[in-house]
Parts: structure tokens; C-alpha cells; sequence
């Protein structure tokens, strides 16, 4: 029997904010998660065109590079997002099919560099771009405390 | 009533009344440029320490940038094209305050600063810059 990957666990258990974005898990492999997912009506900005807010990018990359993050470790441990930094081009509209990826560019001491896009399932066309930095291992006690 | 005026609480009010809105329960508060995200479940990010999704967060921060510029420029529609977070201090399961600074608001562009925090302003859990472009109405 096949073992669940943690990745693919982190994906299809119940998460409250991946709950909303009804991600499927399409793979991880060579350091590159790839997921699919629908532009949903909850993040409509604008009812008249149904043109999503554009932080419904923002929040699908930071997911998915989180989850990239988590494929990458040795061994699990908690991170947080450090910085996020987000290019949108269009907008998707509700209901539209998109697809995210996300690989692991490097990780050095306790920092992983993230890149994710966010792409039209149908015509390649990419919506945004992110660039990632994430804190591994968030439990430890900050530097201001231990002086 | 000015029709600016007229056409700010419209553009505004019809931002707040969106769905993207609704899902982080975004409202506005006494101060003007300060809008509040009432927390939900659904903004949990990390169930096991019960803070905030990083991106629910940058969400809000997005989403208040372009209240704020429906406020001041009612006239303009307005597009978030980059954004730039960083994440200061870990969150928690409660609502988040979001505080909008126009750095340069120009014809086509506008560059907002926005501080995110919860419990008190002076420790802030995360800053945002955006750059939003703007495009005449009708344009």
C-alpha cells in the first residue's frame, strides 16, 4: 500500500483555509508542487464581470508554496510565512479552472525561498507570480528574548 | 450631497457588499482610513497554533488598499498589480485591524502602505506595500 505523502496529506485533509479553495493535489516531484483549483465565487471583487479579488492569488500561492515547503524538509517541523511578495496580471474570473505551482528554489540555515505561479488550466496564461521566504522551524524562542 | 461624494459611498459601499468582502468580513471602522477584518474560522491558517492564514492577511491588506482608494478617489476603478508582505509577528484567532497610508497617489498609479495588527497598533503583525493601478471610470 502506498504511503501518503505529508505534502499530499497537508492537501487533502481538512483545512480551513484550503477548505475554501477546493485545491486537488496533482503531484510533487523534483522540488515542484503542482495542485489544481477553481477560482471561487467567494473571492468575487466585482459581481458584474465575476473578476476575483486579487487576493485570492495571494492566498492560493502562499498555500501552495507553504505546501512545497513542507515537501522539501528533511523532516516535519512547523514554518510560518516570512515574506510574500505577489505580481497580478489578470484577474481570474469565478469558475474558472486554474492551476498553481510551486518549487523550492533553496533552503538556507532556517529560511526556505519559495516561487509559485498561478496559471489558466486551459490556456497556460499566467495570472500571478509570487516569490516566497519562509521561517522554518517557528517555535524556537525570537533572538530579542534570548539577550 | 457632491456627486463625488455620491459616487464614494457607491463605489465603496458596493466593494464591502462584494463576496470577497464577505468572506473575510471586512468593515470599516471610526477612522477613516482603518478597516477591520471580524474574524471567522475559515481565516485559520494554521489549526494547531490558531493564527491567521498569512495569505487571509495579505488578502485583507489588498482588499484595504483599494477601499481606501474607493474612499478617496471614488472616480477611478482600481486594480491591485503587486504586492509586497511582510509578516512581523504571529497572529492569532482573533479580528485583525488594517490601517491605509497613501504613499503616492499619481494619475495611473497609486502606492498605498498598509499595517496590520490585532491586539495593539504599535506592534504591528504585518506591513503591506501595493501598488494598484488605476484606470478612469469607463476607461
Amino acid at each position: 500500500m502506498n504511503e501518503i505523502s505529508p505534502v499530499e496529506r497537508f492537501f487533502t485533509s481538512h483545512h480551513p483555509a484550503n477548505a475554501t479553495l477546493k485545491i486537488r493535489y496533482l503531484g510533487f516531484t523534483d522540488g515542484v508542487l503542482s495542485v489544481e483549483l477553481e477560482a471561487t465565487p467567494e473571492f468575487v471583487a466585482d459581481e458584474a464581470t465575476g473578476a476575483l479579488h486579487s487576493g485570492f492569488a495571494t492566498l492560493a500561492l502562499d498555500t501552495v508554496m507553504g505546501g512545497a515547503v513542507l515537501g522539501s524538509l528533511d523532516k516535519i517541523q512547523p514554518f510560518a510565512t516570512a515574506g510574500l511578495t505577489s505580481q497580478h496580471m489578470r484577474r481570474p474570473v469565478s469558475g474558472e479552472r486554474l492551476l498553481c505551482r510551486a518549487r523550492c528554489e533553496g533552503i538556507h540555515s532556517d529560511i526556505a525561498h519559495m516561487s509559485g505561479q498561478l496559471v489558466s488550466a486551459q490556456s497556460g496564461e499566467v495570472l500571478s507570480t509570487a516569490a516566497g521566504t519562509f521561517m522554518i522551524g517557528t517555535r524556537a524562542k525570537p533572538l530579542g528574548s534570548r539577550v | 450631497m457632491s456627486a463625488a461624494g455620491s459616487t464614494a459611498v457607491t463605489r465603496r459601499d458596493s466593494l464591502l457588499a462584494s463576496p470577497v468582502a464577505r468572506w473575510l468580513q471586512a468593515a470599516t471602522t471610526d477612522r477613516a482610513n482603518v478597516y477591520n477584518l471580524g474574524f471567522a474560522e475559515r481565516h485559520i491558517g494554521n489549526p494547531f497554533v490558531r493564527a491567521l492564514h498569512g495569505g487571509v492577511v495579505g488578502s485583507m491588506a489588498e482588499l484595504s488598499a483599494l477601499l481606501e482608494l474607493a474612499r478617496l478617489s471614488p472616480e477611478v476603478e482600481a486594480e491591485v498589480v503587486s504586492s509586497s508582505i511582510d509578516y512581523l509577528r504571529v497572529t492569532k484567532g482573533t479580528d485583525l485591524f488594517a490601517r491605509v497610508d497613501v504613499v503616492r497617489l499619481a494619475r495611473r498609479l497609486a502606492f498605498l502602505d498598509v499595517w496590520c495588527w490585532q491586539d495593539d497598533e504599535d506592534a504591528p503583525v504585518a506591513r503591506a506595500s501595493c501598488t494598484v493601478r488605476l484606470f478612469a471610470d469607463g476607461a
